[in-house]
């Protein structure tokens, strides 16, 4: 094991690196997503004020006060500068439907549930779709392969709703059942991408090396193939993180989880704008969150971050 | 036919035509209207008049089906036709000219594909008010970024083709290389790359829509299909049922098809 040390804390630096390189771009990013949560949350037929008297006869004069107080007579560019600073001290305003909440204390309440259920399904769907994946590797039998592309194609094809409608007629709508619903497509995906990434890392010299040393499958599989198959696992998660989100969305609404989604979806309907548009900031946190997370976890195994010299 | 080499391919168009016949008849022998109220039939189950029942509100849940299939297939039509367009245009001319421009398209991709369809669809419903509008809008700036940079590829690819430096080399100009040259090569893999991504595209309305944050009533689709059915799972399992599957199975035809497509244009599976 002491022999490895150093190429562990070689790749932590080669890790650290790569990440430091995206930080410009998620600075960028995170300047957009501002903007685009204040557009959703100020740009809109009717401001905030409007909406709370909502067809009821209100004194002009209180409109007008209200909408000073709130801020809502000055420029859209003072507005933005005013909500931007405001999001840098931790203040995202306060709820139009439950009034006086503050939108942080509703996204406190409701992140822990959409952490937990997304936790819950990588703990399920990463194990299972890797060993599935691992076990569909042989090219001697064609059937698990195209058991895998079937189920992945099915995975791609019944929306979220549908699967998490059908989990919970046929189960019950209990928490399992909705991790569930998260889990197995992506177990699905994790499987076949594993399989196909594994068909041709196995044809690859350095297996060959492996294997003449006299190594048996399992260590050839294990300790050789599946490190350098998992790489390409990180830039798909990455792509897919999403769907990833939409779909929690829609687990959460049927099985009536109080999480991110569901609030967000309830803000939407309700013409919540200030919580609807706090919610875009937090899915644009989130999907950065996941790619990270999916980098990070798998860069650790990449072998290539760790050799001394070329890739192997 | 290439298509029907492949397994999927084979399996995408049975389900296609078992998709197809029902739809047929349907059409040609039901009069059927999706909009038609009859309270009397209000969460009846499947019968000769209604084969797949009524609502709530009575109106027949197979007119509805066929109604929001074409809907759906128009949404996911239009978004992919304006992703493509705006794809082809900006990632063409970055990977064309490449330099400055190149690298400022690049970077607007990669910032877009930052924002997941979610912050999209609940900013787009903000500036323009919930609708099919936001929704197409929603769903093309998503499949923009991936557009973008395919056509980028094929571009920078084309820009360095002997047979495209060569017409360079007789003297031919930017009009006649691009027009000439480029257009026709990159056409197919263009229209092919979109063609697979209508599952996944369907997929996103029928989510977005399902959850409210897309089309909106009187208008139907896929997705208000789902929402309707969930918002009545108590009292009538069936409808959700009827909807769910469907919306998978024609969700699933189109993927098979574009799964054979892309097996049959696999150049090492030929």
């Amino acid at each position: 094991m002491t022999e490895r040390r150093p190429g562990r804390r070689l790749a932590l630096w080669r890790l650290g690196g790569r990440l430091a390189r995206r930080l410009p771009g998620l600075l960028i990013l995170a300047g957009a997503a501002v903007l685009a949560s204040f557009l959703a949350s100020h740009a809109l037929p009717g401001d905030p004020v409007m909406l709370m008297v909502d067809g009821r006869a209100a004194d002009p004069e209180m409109i007008r006060r209200l909408r000073e107080e709130a801020g809502l007579d000055q420029p859209l560019a003072v507005q933005f500068l005013s909500y931007a600073l405001d999001l840098l001290r931790g203040d995202l305003g306060h709820s139009l439907r439950y009034s006086g909440v503050p939108v942080t204390a509703l996204l406190g309440d409701a992140l822990p549930v959409t952490l937990g259920l997304m936790a819950g399904a990588a703990a399920l769907a990463l194990p299972l779709g890797l060993a599935l994946g691992l076990a569909a590797a042989d090219v001697r039998r064609a059937w698990p392969g195209t058991a895998l592309t079937i189920g992945s194609v099915l995975a791609l094809s019944v929306p979220p709703l549908a699967l998490a409608t059908w989990l919970m007629l046929a189960g019950s709508g209990t928490a399992p059942w909705a991790v569930a619903a998260l889990a197995l497509p992506a177990a699905a995906v994790v499987a076949r991408l594993t399989r196909t990434q594994l068909m041709e890392v196995l044809e690859r010299d350095f297996i060959r090396t492996a294997r003449a040393k006299g190594l048996g499958r399992p260590a050839v599989l294990l300790r050789h193939a599946l490190p350098n198959a998992l790489v390409p696992l990180a830039a798909a998660v990455g792509s897919v993180a999403g769907t990833i989100l939409t779909a929690t969305a829609a687990v959460e609404s049927v099985f009536a989880l109080p999480g991110i989604g569901r609030l967000t979806v309830q803000a939407v309907l309700a013409r919540d704008h200030t919580v609807a548009g706090a919610a875009v900031l937090v899915f644009v946190l989130l999907q950065v969150a996941i790619s990270l997370i999916a980098e990070l976890l798998i860069g650790l195994a990449d072998p290539r971050l760790r050799a001394d010299g070329e890739a192997p | 036919m290439r298509l029907a080499a492949s397994c999927s391919g084979r399996a995408g168009l049975l389900l296609s035509a078992a998709l197809a016949v029902p739809l047929a008849i349907a059409v040609l022998f039901l009069p059927l209207d999706p909009s038609t109220m009859d309270l009397g039939q209000a969460w009846t189950g499947p019968s000769a008049a209604h084969p797949l029942g009524c609502d709530g509100l009575g109106r027949d849940v197979a007119a509805r089906l066929i109604a929001g299939t074409g809907t759906s297939f128009a949404i996911a039509g239009l978004a992919l036709a304006l992703a493509v367009a705006l794809g082809a245009a900006s990632g063409g001319v970055a990977g064309w000219i490449g330099g400055r421009t190149d690298a400022v398209v690049l970077r607007l991709a990669d910032l877009l594909h930052g924002f997941p369809e979610l912050s999209l669809a609940i900013v787009a419903a903000a500036l323009l008010g919930p609708g099919t509008e936001a929704m197409v809008l929603t769903l093309a700036l998503a499949a923009w970024p991936s557009q973008v940079r395919w056509c980028r590829a094929l571009a920078l690819s084309n820009r360095t083709a002997e047979h495209v430096r060569a017409a360079a080399a007789l003297g031919a100009g930017p009009r006649h290389t691009i027009g000439r040259h480029l257009l026709p090569a990159v056409a197919g893999p263009v229209a092919i790359r979109a063609a697979l991504s209508i599952g996944p595209v369907m997929v996103a309305e029928a989510t977005l829509s399902g959850l409210g944050l897309g089309i909106q009533e009187p208008a139907v689709s896929l997705g208000t299909l789902i929402r309707d059915g969930l918002a009545d799972l108590r009292e009538a399992p069936h409808l959700i049922a009827a909807t769910t599957v469907t919306v998978a199975a024609i969700a699933l035809a189109v993927n098979l098809l574009a799964e054979g497509l892309r097996e049959g244009l696999d150049p090492r599976r030929r």
